[in-house]
């Protein structure tokens, strides 16, 4: 059993109003991890309703009219996780398909095909990826050896190939790339956001769809993603596990800057 | 065919137009960034479509409808089609038309397509073609709308003399399907505003229909439910939306982030079934020019029918085989790029320079998914007023099919004509004019 707490805080220069939001950070029970205890709080106070997505992620949803300066949110609560492993019970797991198309961000240009030539050689794999789980195993590997991890030179529309080619970036930009590897030989895969054990940002990883079901893996620490990794959204790339959204008007219509604050937390009970 | 050239509305051409003008029936387009709105030129001489092919043409497009309708649903519930490899999965999701948002959506009463507006010719050989389905936001039911309803005030007379259907209906038909369609409150028309090149139309649908011409910051999302802001500070609840703005538009919050023009979360509340969005968001996967090959296919599948209406004959050059026909008959081809609309990206082979054709080729051959290819319709001219006399010209029709609890067809169409004698594209964003469309009524 763990606990886990995420936390935001964004901080206004201004006054703003007609704030509409959606978060996306309420982690969901699956067949690898069960959450209980759920304790979800929105300051400043406001009528929060729940909706889901395309992918069966859960979203929060408000809208606050009136002037504010500030939006935190808080989450926390218990869960068991069993471990790197999200079966699929279901033989034609439709979604699974449209995982196998590269998008936006996971475009494979030549700094991605030489990757996955290097992953490729490094495990003496043919053209055909062979056994699944082995072949994304050494796509993990080979992108952890080639990246340097360095905050702050890349961007949240950063694309896998612009990563791939500067050599650095941070977890969504090993996870994008990772993607875009697996993609260019028709495996589907997915982009997942979620908490990494200990305290930190919020993390980033990839799951790779072997049978019926999805494995987890950690491009940016070279491990799977197992009882240490909390699942909070999945989709295509990173643009679909966007944690917060929002469309918001400063009160006097002048220029706004936003500071944005976030901490996580999830350790052994 | 009846003989129009005695027909009395013939003399009131000026005046058709003049009155159009003053009701302010024009059509904008965006031209090097910079809003135009032109007059949409009216044409006396109608095309007339007799009872044996306006029934023709009734069961085929119902069927159509259904079918397309029926592909929809699918595509974002079980993918049945897919499973079943009778379309392939690159042509669903690798194109632009299919939205991951709308994975698992359940609209209300199932129904996805309202309006869909199927543009069709008559070729020379006697056969209705279709060239394209529409079933994002298909406009121009509007012009033969007014056009009508000017024309009988101008020439009482000629309608007297032939039996022709009321086209007028076409207003309680599209309120008939908002009330089926919506799950609770009031029907809305939610239009992009005054600089959309088919405003007109949704200020005068609005008249007609009797529903409330809204822009998005009229409404708001509380609890999943969608509210429009009264005059006095309070709210209505509304049931269904008919929207003019596009997917992209609808919504910052699960679409464009940098839309202004739309409603934050509207798409929530539909997902969670308590507004009908007419049309469905998401419909693009359907009406997509390289998924229009596989329309006559989903017929026999979805329905266990033959097709009644064919498309036109096309080639996908993402099959092996079809990409060699494409090369061996370059010449004879009109190629589209599956990612364009409104006439734009539609390339008649027979005018490309050797140097273009080459380039295209490179194209062609890298990029197979992009285009389509098809054999050049021959289709039937129309007599056009020109001058004192008459002018053959190439005229398309766009057929509007209304689903609440089934397809019906709308006894009338927008036709159009091109002013070009030598153009075979009759889209209204590149010029041309329009006639109103007669069904007989016997």
């Amino acid at each position: 059993m763990i606990k886990f707490a995420y936390r935001m805080n964004l901080a206004f220069d201004r006054l703003v109003h007609e704030h509409h939001f959606t978060l996306k950070c309420i982690p969901a029970s699956s067949t690898r991890q069960t959450v209980t205890d759920i304790n979800f709080q929105v300051d400043p106070l406001t009528p929060v309703w729940y909706g889901g997505d395309g992918f069966g992620n859960r979203k929060a949803m408000g809208y606050i009219r009136d002037v504010h300066d500030h939006l935190n949110i808080a989450v926390s609560g218990k869960a068991q996780i069993a471990g790197s492993r999200t079966s699929d019970p279901r033989k034609d797991a439709t979604d699974v398909i449209l995982m196998k198309y590269p998008t936006t961000l996971t475009k494979a240009g030549p700094a991605v095909r030489a990757l996955l030539e290097s992953a490729a050689n490094a495990c003496r794999l043919t053209g055909s990826a062979g056994d699944v789980h082995d072949f994304a195993s050494c796509v993990m590997r080979a992108v952890h050896g080639y990246m340097t991890y360095a905050p702050g030179r890349t961007w949240i529309d950063t694309d896998a190939e612009e990563a791939a080619a500067a050599g650095q970036g941070v977890c969504q930009d090993y996870a994008h790339i990772m993607l875009a590897i697996l993609r260019l030989q028709g495996i589907p895969c997915r982009y997942v956001c979620g908490i990494l054990s200990g305290e930190g940002a919020s993390h980033a990883w990839v799951e790779v769809w072997e049978e019926d079901g999805w494995t987890g893996y950690d491009p940016t620490n070279e491990i799977p993603a197992d009882r240490r990794h909390l699942v909070l959204s999945c989709g295509r790339d990173a643009g679909d596990c966007e944690i917060n959204r929002g469309i918001l008007f400063a009160a006097d219509g002048g220029l706004l800057h936003q500071t944005q604050t976030v901490t996580s937390l999830l350790q052994e009970l | 065919m009846m003989d129009l050239h005695e027909m009395d509305l013939l003399r009131h051409k000026e005046t058709m137009n003049e009155q159009l003008a003053r009701y302010g029936v024009r059509f904008g387009i965006y031209r090097n960034n910079v809003f135009h709105e032109q007059l949409f030129p009216y044409d006396p001489i109608p095309r007339v479509i007799d009872r044996q092919n306006a029934d023709f043409l009734e069961k085929g497009l119902a069927q159509r409808v259904m079918a397309l309708n029926a592909f929809i649903l699918d595509i974002y519930g079980k993918k049945q089609i897919i499973h079943d490899g009778v379309v392939p999965e690159e042509f669903v999701f690798a194109g632009s038309g299919y939205l991951t948002q709308c994975e698992g959506m359940q609209p209300p009463k199932g129904v996805c397509s309202h309006i869909s507006g199927i543009d069709l010719v008559l070729g020379k050989d006697g056969e209705w073609y279709v060239l394209e389905d529409n079933l994002r936001i298909p406009s121009g039911a509007s012009y033969p709308m007014i056009a009508r309803e000017l024309e009988r005030r101008c020439s009482p007379k000629t309608f007297r003399q032939y039996q022709i259907e009321d086209n007028r209906d076409y207003a309680a038909l599209l309120r008939g399907v908002m009330d089926y369609v919506s799950t609770e409150g009031v029907p809305v028309i939610l239009t992009p505003g005054r600089y959309n090149a088919a405003y007109f139309e949704h200020s005068y649908l609005a008249e007609k229909t009797g529903a409330r011409l809204v822009s998005g910051q009229d409404l708001f999302v509380e609890d999943n439910i969608l509210y429009r802001r009264t005059f006095d500070g309070g709210k209505e609840r509304v049931g269904a939306v008919y929207r003019r703005l596009g997917d992209d538009f609808l919504d910052p919050l699960n679409f464009r982030p940098d839309s202004l023009i739309g409603v934050p979360h509207i798409f929530d509340a539909f997902r969670a079934g308590n507004v009908a969005i007419m049309n469905t968001p998401g419909n693009g996967v359907a009406d997509d020019k390289g998924i229009y090959y596989f329309v006559p296919k989903m017929v026999r599948y979805y329905l266990n029918e033959e097709p009644i209406l064919q498309n036109a004959p096309t080639f996908l050059p993402f099959y092996g085989e079809d990409m060699k026909y494409v090369l061996e008959h370059f010449d004879e081809l009109v190629l589209k790029d599956v990612a364009e609309a409104g006439g734009y990206g539609v390339r008649f082979a027979n005018t490309m320079t050797a140097g273009e054709k080459e380039d295209f080729i490179r194209l062609l051959k890298k990029e197979p998914r992009r285009f389509i290819a098809q054999r050049v319709v021959d289709f039937q001219e129309i007599e056009t007023c020109s001058g004192d006399g008459y002018v053959p010209r190439k005229a398309d029709l766009r057929a509007f099919v209304l689903y609440g609890e089934k397809p019906v067809v709308w006894k009338s169409g927008l036709t159009r004509f091109t002013t070009n004698p030598d153009s075979y594209i009759v889209n209204s964003s590149q010029g041309g004019g329009f006639k109103d469309t007669w069904v007989l009524s016997q």
